[in-house]
């Protein structure tokens, strides 16, 4: 039986809610590895001279680094800019796994498993081979890839509906993995019959963030922005949603509308994502899922930290992706798919329980 | 000025049908459900019972007429529909890591701003309903860790602060010992008794039904068979009829129906 509290329990009452300290140290995490991805690369440049450099881009401080004209460039126009998309790519792969997760109630969702990024990769070859860049008043990229990636989750969803009346959880993922491979061949015909024109599309499979710089960061960021920004307004109608459609509906909620839209901001999200750094899986598993196990199954919790920890931990796989092999480099996408699958076998098996 | 006096039931079902893949799952259907009363709904598996209750609150597309409060349901947008009725379905989602507290906020749901936050009024409620339904010392714990009896309650708690004048059970006592079967009821009971709610609930024991309902509505086939007091309704030609039971009438000695099941087959 319940015992009364002797204090009184308004106090006691606590719903799940974002701590300032748990901000305030996963901020620090995201600093910390920012720091080292600048600092870290293939040509040696002064940790003190960078940090002077970086000082010295503050308002109101002039100081003079050691680094020269040369260094000072690679640190402006390729590690910055290199360790900033990677932040904006891990976050939003993060956010984007935990809105699917939140809105088809399915732990096992991601962008990659849902097929979007293969949709989305489809849609950014289409786009270089057959539309001539420049003709457009705005980069045609993001939009082909937000276009591929909406058939890619369209077809895994309807598939995955009409395949398991039970709405098992694998089912789900079985036809996301039909409709990824689909997409990922027809992806590669369209490249192998261009081969001349789409060179650039072969890194892209492995995802990688080596060839970037600010027009890279400027062409996601809108994107991201919007639908981050939608992604985390829609936080506490995610909660709702977890006790499904029928009793979401009978709370008030238009639960068929309410996935539409969510779906729509981290599929247009996710493919701005594919389109600068190629396919990265795992990180809309690997991150979401850290933060349930660890601090709350609420998505009032998973989406804003999945902001910080999504951009920690690309930083950090780009990281290992630029110095475990120096001076060359591994695909970015390899390195999370080694943390990532297992990761996924673990997160399956408690699934199944579920 | 002309005003408008509505003196309806709180909820009227006239003439409703529901098919599914073409199959009828109710069949022109009559109910009227007036204040403060508890009908019970009973039949046998299949008969319609939770059709009916995902009809009035408009989770079933119907043809025929729900007037909830003499408003016809089809004007009402899904967030006024939850704040005049509240629905504890028979087997609740229960999400993996959610706190007793965190539960019993989704009740304010059709209160919240489509995107705004809970604020202290909201708050208060949920502490009042938890400490109405002695869940106080529960507020932190996580779902899965409730007992059947302890869930049973959160889920009141959650319809509670909904302040939704129609309550619907669909049943509600299917998960529950003999025990915790008769508290909860006699806890839907006095919570209509202290808030003037109106009470549907879908039932499968009859003489739980018998004994805590006004009136009974019972269903075969998507049709209504029978609608009266628990007396009028539960014959053993009609029970024998509708279920394929058969039954020996009883009274308590408050004279409410008790239905005994008996076994027909003598033994060689």
């Amino acid at each position: 039986m319940a015992v009364a509290e002797a204090v009184p329990a308004r106090a006691v009452l606590r719903p799940a809610r974002l701590r300032l300290s748990l901000v305030g140290a996963a901020v620090f995490g995201l600093c910390v590895a920012g720091l080292a991805g600048v600092l870290v690369g293939a040509v040696r440049l002064s940790p003190g001279d960078v940090l002077v450099e970086l000082i010295d881009r503050l308002p109101f401080v002039d100081v003079t680094s050691g680094l020269g004209e040369r260094g000072a460039a690679i640190l402006w126009q390729l590690r910055v800019p290199r360790v900033v998309l990677g932040g904006l790519v891990g976050a939003m792969l993060a956010m984007a796994g935990a809105a699917y997760q939140g809105a088809f109630r399915n732990p096992l969702a991601d962008p990659y498993l849902l097929g979007v990024a293969a949709g989305a990769g489809l849609g950014v070859t289409v786009a270089i081979a057959y539309i001539p860049r420049d003709t457009w008043p705005v980069d045609p990229l993001p939009i082909a890839a937000f276009a591929g990636g909406l058939i890619g989750v369209a077809g895994t969803y309807l598939l995955g509906r009409s395949a398991g009346r039970s709405r098992s959880t694998v089912s789900l993922i079985l036809a996301g993995v039909a409709v990824a491979s689909f997409l990922t061949a027809a992806q590669t015909y369209v490249q192998q019959r261009n081969a001349d024109t789409v060179q650039e599309v072969y890194v892209f499979i492995l995802g990688t963030l080596a060839t970037v710089g600010w027009r890279e960061v400027l062409l996601v960021l809108p994107y991201v922005a919007v639908s981050g920004i939608a992604l985390l307004l829609h936080r506490r109608l995610l909660d709702v949603m977890s006790l499904g459609d029928e009793e979401a509906d009978a709370l008030g909620i238009n639960a068929t509308r309410v996935r539409l839209i969510i779906v729509l901001a981290a599929t247009m999200g996710t493919a701005a994502a594919v389109a600068v750094s190629g396919l990265i899986a795992f990180v809309g598993i690997i991150v979401p899922h850290t933060i349930r196990l660890v601090w709350g199954t609420s998505y009032r919790l998973i989406l804003p930290l999945s902001i910080a920890f999504g951009a920690t931990f690309l930083v950090g796989a780009d990281l290992i992706a630029r110095t475990v092999l120096a001076p060359a480099e591994i695909p970015i996408g390899v390195v999370t798919a080694f943390f990532g699958a297992p990761f996924f076998l673990i997160v399956l098996r408690r699934a199944r329980s579920m | 000025m002309t005003l408008t006096v509505t003196t309806e039931d709180p909820v009227v079902v006239e003439g409703a049908s529901v098919a599914y893949n073409g199959t009828t799952v109710l069949d022109r259907l009559d109910l009227r459900v007036g204040a403060g009363a508890w009908v019970g709904v009973i039949g046998p598996n299949g008969a319609g019972k939770t059709t009916l209750l995902r009809t009035v609150i408009g989770l079933a597309r119907a043809s025929g007429d729900v007037r909830l409060d003499g408003t016809p349901i089809g004007v009402l947008n899904r967030r006024r529909l939850a704040r005049l009725v509240a629905y504890v379905p028979q087997r609740p989602v229960t999400p993996d890591g959610m706190t007793v507290t965190d539960y019993v906020l989704m009740g304010r749901t059709p209160y919240i701003p489509y995107l705004g936050y809970e604020g202290s009024t909201d708050l208060g409620m949920v502490h009042d309903a938890l400490e109405r339904l002695e869940l106080s010392g529960f507020a932190q714990r996580r779902l899965e860790t409730l007992s059947g009896g302890e869930m049973q309650r959160a889920l009141l708690a959650r319809a509670l602060v909904q302040e939704a004048p129609v309550l619907l059970l669909d049943e509600p006592t299917a998960a529950l010992d003999i025990g915790h079967q008769q508290q909860a009821l006699e806890l839907v009971d006095e919570l209509r008794r202290e808030r003037h709610l109106t009470v549907l609930s879908a039932m499968h024991d009859l003489t739980l039904a018998a004994q805590f309902a006004d009136e009974l509505l019972l269903l075969n086939g998507g049709r209504a068979v029978a609608f009266g007091s628990p007396k009028a309704v539960l014959t053993p030609e009609l029970i024998h009829t509708n279920f394929g039971a058969s039954v020996r009438i009883s009274e308590d000695a408050q004279g409410r129906v008790v239905v005994i099941a008996t076994r027909e087959k003598t033994l060689p």
